[in-house]
């Protein structure tokens, strides 16, 4: 019968939760002794015709990790779906969108005017942006489109798990692949993390008291902190409060904030929104320019709150008045 | 018979490629493309953002090199709010950046570009990466540079909360010192790792003789052979195969060169007095270099860049055209660029005999923060 | 050209607003047509993901009517509106959605000419600003 097959994917990503996989160390050998990974651009040389000759179905689970930001992403990842049992979004990015989401507060083309014809250190005279074919002398080559917006992995085929983190934690990606070998998988459409919020196992938690009211929010060049004490109870923004635990706290034990690479609590489907509503809501003060003042400290709130979900959010990125 | 050869993707690196090879009728290679199928934009969703955010945001322009984006940003800031971070954080910086550094050298070898070497690029598909490495190296070399790997890569998650994402540059320095407990965790990981990586290297990879001949054949065909040997086409691609070896021999080397310099007999006397040892019962013995070392090395390159082969005598050292025999293709009618690697800047400093007292200072390190 | 009429979408607090909307309505007061009316207990209920979905499903406007400060039935709920609708506003402004389109006001069960002033401004202004046509999909 042979070994069950995986199969890895990066779609607009940056590797890192490849390299989460191979952060698995000791225990990447106790699962490729389980599995056959037939696809992992990373570190195999198997190509995109080695998938497609795959039967429907005859890959028990992809794990793609990356947003949708070109065509041969949305292509490779619906192949995927069609050769796999299950797909495993893996990654704030397949999950949520990622940072490359937050190209969504941009036309398309102003961004691909910045990086090929307006950045200090590039030289194109001609103004030549990528095409999708080109023609050199009769040689034709062709090149994948350039998405208008970028998206979330489930905004483009059906995904069955998801595993959250900006890279995921490698324990996270055991357990998961684990879980499917075992045959103990959770209902479908589960993100395979804490259900509750960071701050429920925060190593700062015995430091917040009850009631957190803030005068003015700090941006962390302008002012020390105490690293023990809660972050928002300094009035430094930490999105902890909206943000799905299991990452081990990672930032925090570095002595910087959290920004929400979790992803949102179960029942939200905004998450930049619950930012805005919860760091309101401990904003002390009454008068209403005493509010704009503080509320005015907070820097970029849009970039802030949306850092990983722009894409999965209600908004999904600036909102474009051109007709199509 | 004209024909278009496809390689998509190109696989064991971080990023996306695909390669597009056109051939002429009589199957050689008239033109090769390389295209990325990738591109996020950075460069303009990064405008509007606070400031700050750039050390955690850029680096999530490559997950395999986050710290070195995110030590360039943090200098940004420095330059930025016009301060100079103080000593304990530069070292800190600097810690981390080598750190990394090690451990991303490694990661290319062993997982990106060392099959190539180590099971060779004839090997089947199946057999071309990590695995196949491990299969030729044995289980416990494996364990050992995954185990080394590991712990290298806890110690920037002892600085920078995780390896995969630092967090800790700020404007002026970092966010969190470094406390007695974690230099000495560091240290416990460090140290003795040193001495495990040298091991390795001292008991040699099997297959690592093998791995130099390769890629001694390789730089010689790639600074002698004509271009159409190695399957390169006219125009641009000339320098190509030249400029791929010297990449190579640059990588490979500067990983050695970093072992070797992290390898020091006062290191592996600190271990051996910790065990209840005597010092200097154990000697490291690496390339030894010794000035008649050095002569006979710069000969023999230099005859290896001239394609002289000693057993055929002084007075006839090969010429490009037979060497262009050898591979059966006619003699070259204009000039061929030979290369030379400018290589001596990168020699390992490294330990002497027993005879030899002298001990070479260490060369700083490339890029001190 | 059909003149633009702007959906507004109202989020009245049970105790003042809804009143207020409810006396302009006995003393049949001409009041736009364009509101519609969601009523809440509280103006505090109001989670911004509210205001942004009714943004997406086809408001021109959103209009979040509460007690006074220092009225509010549940003593606090107004003041954390007024905090919220303030960060909201800073954040929807980073997604191109222009001032006026989310509007904060108080009125109370008896001020029946002020809810019709309100809601008649913000029809004004939103018909300025044009539809909130989004192709965000």
């Amino acid at each position: 019968m042979g070994k069950p097959k995986i199969a890895l994917y990066w779609c607009s990503s940056c590797g890192g939760c490849e390299e989460s996989v191979v952060d698995l160390a000791e225990d990447i050998l106790t699962v490729v002794e389980a599995v056959e990974i037939v696809f992992w651009p990373v570190a195999m040389d198997f190509k995109y015709e080695d998938i497609a000759a795959i039967p429907d179905g005859g890959i028990v689970a992809s794990l793609i990790n990356g947003a949708i930001r070109m065509e041969e992403q949305a292509r490779i990842a619906k192949l995927l779906r069609q050769k796999s049992k299950y797909v495993i979004a893996h990654g704030s990015c397949a999950h949520l969108g990622g940072v490359v989401g937050l190209a969504n507060f941009y036309k398309k083309n102003a961004v691909l005017d910045r990086a090929y014809k307006e950045v200090p250190t590039i030289h194109n005279a001609q103004g030549i942006l990528p095409k999708e074919k080109t023609d050199d002398s009769g040689r034709e080559i062709e090149l994948s489109a350039f998405h208008d917006t970028v998206k979330a992995l489930d905004q483009v085929i059906d995904v069955d798990y998801y595993i959250p983190g900006c890279p995921p934690p490698p324990n996270l990606i055991k357990n998961a692949i684990m879980s499917l070998l075992e045959g103990r998988l959770p209902p479908k459409g589960t993100v395979l993390a804490e259900t509750k919020a960071l701050c429920h196992t925060c190593p700062r938690r015995e430091s917040k008291p009850d009631k957190i009211m803030i005068r003015e929010f700090k941006r962390v060049w302008e002012t020390e902190w105490d690293p023990s004490r809660c972050f928002l109870d300094q009035g430094i923004i930490c999105l902890g409060p909206v943000t799905r635990g299991g990452c081990g706290e990672r930032c925090i034990q570095a002595n910087m904030p959290c920004k929400g690479c979790f992803g949102a609590l179960e029942s939200v489907i905004d998450q930049g929104a619950k930012s805005a509503s919860f760091l309101a809501s401990i904003i002390n003060a009454e008068d209403p320019e005493e509010i704009s003042q503080i509320a005015a400290s907070i820097p970029d709130p849009a970039g802030l709150f949306y850092r990983f979900s722009l894409p999965s959010s209600i908004l999904k990125g600036k909102i474009d008045k051109e007709a199509k | 018979m004209s024909k278009h050869i496809t390689i998509d993707p190109i696989t064991r690196l971080e990023g996306h490629g695909k390669i597009d090879i056109f051939l002429d009728e009589k199957g050689s290679v008239e033109r090769a493309y390389f295209q990325v199928p990738e591109f996020r934009g950075f460069e303009k969703f990064s405008e509007g953002r606070a400031c700050e955010e750039m050390p955690t945001l850029t680096q999530k322009i490559c997950g395999v090199c986050p710290t070195a984006h995110h030590i360039a940003s943090s200098k940004t800031l420095d330059a930025l709010f016009n301060v100079n971070p103080p000593e304990a954080a530069k070292k800190i910086r600097e810690l981390m950046f080598n750190a990394f550094m090690f451990e991303d050298h490694m990661l290319h070898f062993y997982v990106l570009g060392g099959p190539d070497f180590v099971v060779g690029p004839d090997a089947p598909k199946a057999e071309r990466n990590i695995l196949g490495v491990i299969g030729k190296v044995g289980v416990d070399i494996g364990k050992k540079v995954i185990d080394m790997r590991n712990r290298v890569r806890g110690v920037n998650a002892t600085i920078s909360g995780s390896s995969l994402y630092p967090v800790c540059g700020l404007p002026g320095g970092i966010s969190k010192p470094l406390t007695a407990e974690d230099i000495t965790s560091i240290n416990e990981i460090i140290v003795p790792g040193l001495v495990k990586v040298s091991t390795i290297d001292e008991k040699g990879v099997s297959g690592v003789e093998e791995y130099s001949g390769t890629f001694l054949q390789q730089l010689i065909t790639g600074l002698l052979c004509p271009p159409e040997a190695l399957g390169m086409g006219k125009g641009s691609t000339e320098a190509t195969a030249s400029v791929r070896q010297m990449l190579y021999e640059r990588m490979i080397r500067t990983f050695q060169f970093r072992i070797a310099n992290m390898v020091r007999q006062e290191v592996i006397n600190k271990i051996l007095l910790k065990n209840g040892f005597e010092a200097n019962i154990v000697k490291m013995k690496f390339n030894s270099v010794t000035d008649a070392d050095e002569a006979v090395k710069a000969k023999w390159l230099g005859d290896l860049l001239r394609g002289y082969d000693p057993k055929r005598g002084e007075e006839k050292p090969f010429t490009i055209d037979e060497v262009r025999a050898m591979f059966g293709y006619g003699p070259k009618e204009t000039g061929h660029k030979e290369e030379v690697p400018s290589e001596q800047t990168e020699e390992p400093n490294v330990e002497e005999e027993e005879e030899n007292e002298n001990r070479e200072e260490p060369s700083q390190p490339d890029n001190p923060v | 050209m059909e003149t633009f009429e702007p959906k507004i979408v109202g989020f009245l607090c049970n105790w003042c607003s809804y009143e207020g909307a409810d006396s302009a309505g006995k003393a049949q007061k001409a009041c736009p047509a364009n509101l519609r009316v969601v009523r809440v207990m509280c103006s505090g209920r109001i989670d911004p993901q509210f205001v942004i979905q009714t943004f997406m499903e086809g408001a021109d406007g959103v209009l979040i009517l509460g007690c006074h400060p220092g009225d509010c039935h549940y003593k606090e709920g107004n003041y954390n509106a007024l905090k919220r609708y303030t960060v909201l506003k800073n954040m929807l402004k980073g997604f191109g959605i222009e001032e006026g389109r989310l509007r904060l006001d108080w009125v109370s069960a008896t001020e029946a000419d002020k809810f019709v002033q309100v809601v008649s401004d913000m029809v004004e202004h939103v018909k300025q600003l044009g539809p909130f046509n989004h192709h965000n999909h």
